[in-house]
């Protein structure tokens, strides 16, 4: 028997019960429009906090104090600190930062403000936090020795104070108020933003506006930094370089374990587990729906059988062999199972895009899940109609003529 | 060489602790053209002996030459080839699928077959031709009367030019007016030279053959030619 009649067969069969062909195949629908559902999120969650990462700056890491309350003064991380790191071999970047965050910057209406970040930075900041320049130029070392009031912006910045973010900019002057009284900073170059969230609604975000640590610590009175970002170079061994990096500020201060290092590498590693374990925990719910589907499947296949007993009677009289029955029942159960997983897929893709919506997640769509849905779908057509096929296959051709 | 030839065929069934014997060692032998009415009462061998005939079953013992083949100890897929190429069957119930239309169940043999889809219908319609049903190849069985049903089954049996028509009780769900029009089919086979095997109970009905072989008991009692042979003849209602 010729595959084109089969199928042609299979679907006068599967379809001519659309209501019992519907329900049969609800389980794999379920199963496999959940699937797509998880993956998708899955995968969007993964690249949207990849993407938060990656503006953090990745392959740095940052040396901090740690927040408990036996913290002596000697403790605590200085310019001091930056120095001497600043000569140890095998650091290819170091910025110390101290961040000054009740500060409110004047806009282009003179009656408005916005919350201000002051961070103070020196010139290897830029290559830590992967920031990209548009005008004008970074902060310079010497920026930092003079303690200048210079600074450089994001162009959403520029644009909520200036209007525009354009080379015009540049040598302007940007006013920080706080209770420490109110600053000039001189602008002089302009950073890409590529924080989309922040893109989108600039208003609901405080500005960050760095500027030489000298100077940020002067005009706010601080004697300490916040921490220190580090990069190491291509040929050290980062995680030796953390142990020396320690040791030597414990040494320096004399004291132990008072600094950690958070490595958002590490961060992101342990996030992007953290969030896979869960992806394969749903996964395998959504497989144990696949499964009770196919068992589904199996029963009304086991049903049809015993229904065309005497179809099969007279297929088998006029001349159809064992395996022309066994092929007829399997293709019926794949197609039921292969177009369950085609629902499923269409109204997972849909239901991605609603989830995602919902909790503000852009959803993947991975070419190995869809076409790893359809295939586990068939697969399961043939798992769970083998046993029915054979039934059928078996029947005495007598018997099966016989039965009413 | 005879077109069907059985030797001391024997058939045991095993009814739990009982042991039937339905067939004790039959000889009988159809040569080409014959025309035979199998009778017998119920429980006289005669189904037994139909699905033996029609390789629906094996014997427990004997042997069973088709066309010079020795079919008695064929496999289950060597026996679907013989049913398929050299055996049409007749069922009192019709046997046909009530999803497919006259001709989809009468092209069906030819699917088994390998046949080509062209060919496939061409040959059906032939088919249906012959039993005069050509006007009615695209309806259901259900929209079909008894009649016409045997007919498309006869039709069915045809389509793979087999070496012999087996027929089972073919007029036993008609009424008479029906019953002769069939018998005339058969008739008209057998006269273009199709063997034609049929089993039945009526004597009415075996008296358009040419051979009646009475069963009883699992043995062959009686085999002769008949005498009196019923001719329909077209508008001949009895």
């Amino acid at each position: 028997m010729n595959l084109a009649e089969c199928i042609k067969n299979a679907f006068q069969n599967v379809f001519s019960n659309k209501s019992r062909t519907l329900l049969t195949m609800l389980g794999i629908i379920i199963g496999i429009s959940s699937v797509i559902i998880i993956v998708a999120i899955g995968n969007g969650s993964q690249a949207a906090i990849e993407e938060e990462f990656e503006s953090f700056g990745t392959g740095s890491f940052t040396v901090s104090l740690v927040g408990s309350r036996d913290i002596d003064t000697r403790d605590l991380l200085t310019m001091e600190d930056y120095y001497l790191l600043e000569e140890m071999e095998g650091i290819a970047a170091i910025s110390p930062t101290y961040t000054y965050g009740s500060a409110f910057l004047k806009l282009m209406d003179p009656q408005e403000t916005n919350t201000a970040t002051m961070t103070g930075v020196t010139a290897d900041y830029q290559s830590l936090n992967n920031d990209t320049l548009l005008y004008g130029r970074y902060l310079s070392n010497n920026d930092v020795n003079m303690k200048t009031n210079v600074c450089v912006i994001y162009d959403t910045t520029a644009q909520k104070v200036f209007g525009r973010a354009d080379e015009s900019v540049i040598d302007q002057q940007i006013q920080i108020k706080s209770w420490k009284g109110t600053k000039k900073y001189t602008v002089i170059g302009i950073l890409q933003n590529t924080d989309t969230s922040q893109i989108e609604n600039p208003d609901e975000y405080p500005d960050t506006i760095f500027a030489p640590i000298t100077s940020i610590m002067k005009n706010y009175y601080s004697d300490t930094i916040s921490n220190l970002m580090i990069s190491v170079s291509a040929d050290a061994d980062t995680d030796d370089m953390k142990e020396q990096i320690l040791t030597a500020l414990e040494d320096f201060h004399g004291n132990e374990d008072k600094y950690y290092i958070m490595d958002t590498t590490d961060m992101m590693d342990s996030i992007n587990s953290i969030l896979s374990y869960v992806t394969l925990f749903i996964g395998f719910v959504a497989a144990i729906s696949l499964l009770v589907g196919g068992i589904g499947v199996m029963n009304i296949m086991m049903v049809t059988v015993t229904e065309r007993t005497r179809e099969i009677g007279i297929r088998k009289a006029i001349g159809a062999k064992n395996k022309d029955i066994r092929f007829q029942f399997l293709v019926e159960a794949i197609l039921l199972t292969g177009s369950g997983g085609l629902l499923g897929l269409l109204i997972g893709w849909a239901g991605s895009y609603g989830v995602g919506a919902l909790v503000g997640i852009t959803p993947v769509m991975s070419i190995t899940a869809i076409l790893g849905a359809v295939g586990v779908s068939m697969a399961i057509g043939i798992i769970f109609g083998v046993t029915p096929a054979n039934k059928a296959a078996k029947l005495d051709p007598i018997e099966a003529l016989r039965y009413e | 060489m005879s077109l069907l030839q059985m030797e001391q065929i024997m058939k045991r069934y095993n009814q739990g602790e009982l042991e039937v014997m339905a067939l004790k060692g039959i000889n009988l032998t159809v040569e080409e053209g014959e025309f035979v009415a199998i009778m017998g009462t119920s429980g006289s061998g005669k189904s037994t002996m139909m699905n033996i005939l029609g390789c629906l079953d094996r014997p427990t013992q004997g042997s069973y030459l088709l066309e010079g083949q020795d079919v008695a100890h064929f496999d289950d897929n060597a026996l679907a080839e013989v049913r398929n190429k050299k055996i049409g069957f007749v069922f009192q119930s019709f046997n046909l699928l009530p999803k497919l239309s006259a001709l989809e169940n009468v092209a069906l043999p030819m699917v088994y077959a390998g046949v080509d889809r062209a060919v496939r219908i061409k040959r059906a319609m032939e088919a249906l031709d012959k039993v005069g049903l050509s006007a009615r190849i695209h309806h259901k069985p259900n929209e079909l009367s008894g009649g016409q049903r045997q007919r498309v089954a006869i039709a069915r049996a045809l389509v793979n030019d087999p070496a012999i028509l087996m027929a089972d009780e073919p007029t036993g769900n008609l009424d008479s007016k029906s019953t002769f029009e069939i018998m005339g089919i058969f008739q008209q086979l057998n006269d273009e030279g199709v063997t034609v095997v049929m089993v039945t109970h009526e004597p009415d009905v075996a008296q358009y053959t040419k051979r009646i072989v009475v069963f009883q008991d699992g043995e062959i009692k009686q085999d002769h030619p008949v005498e009196h042979r019923v001719i329909f003849r077209e508008g001949a209602v009895q």
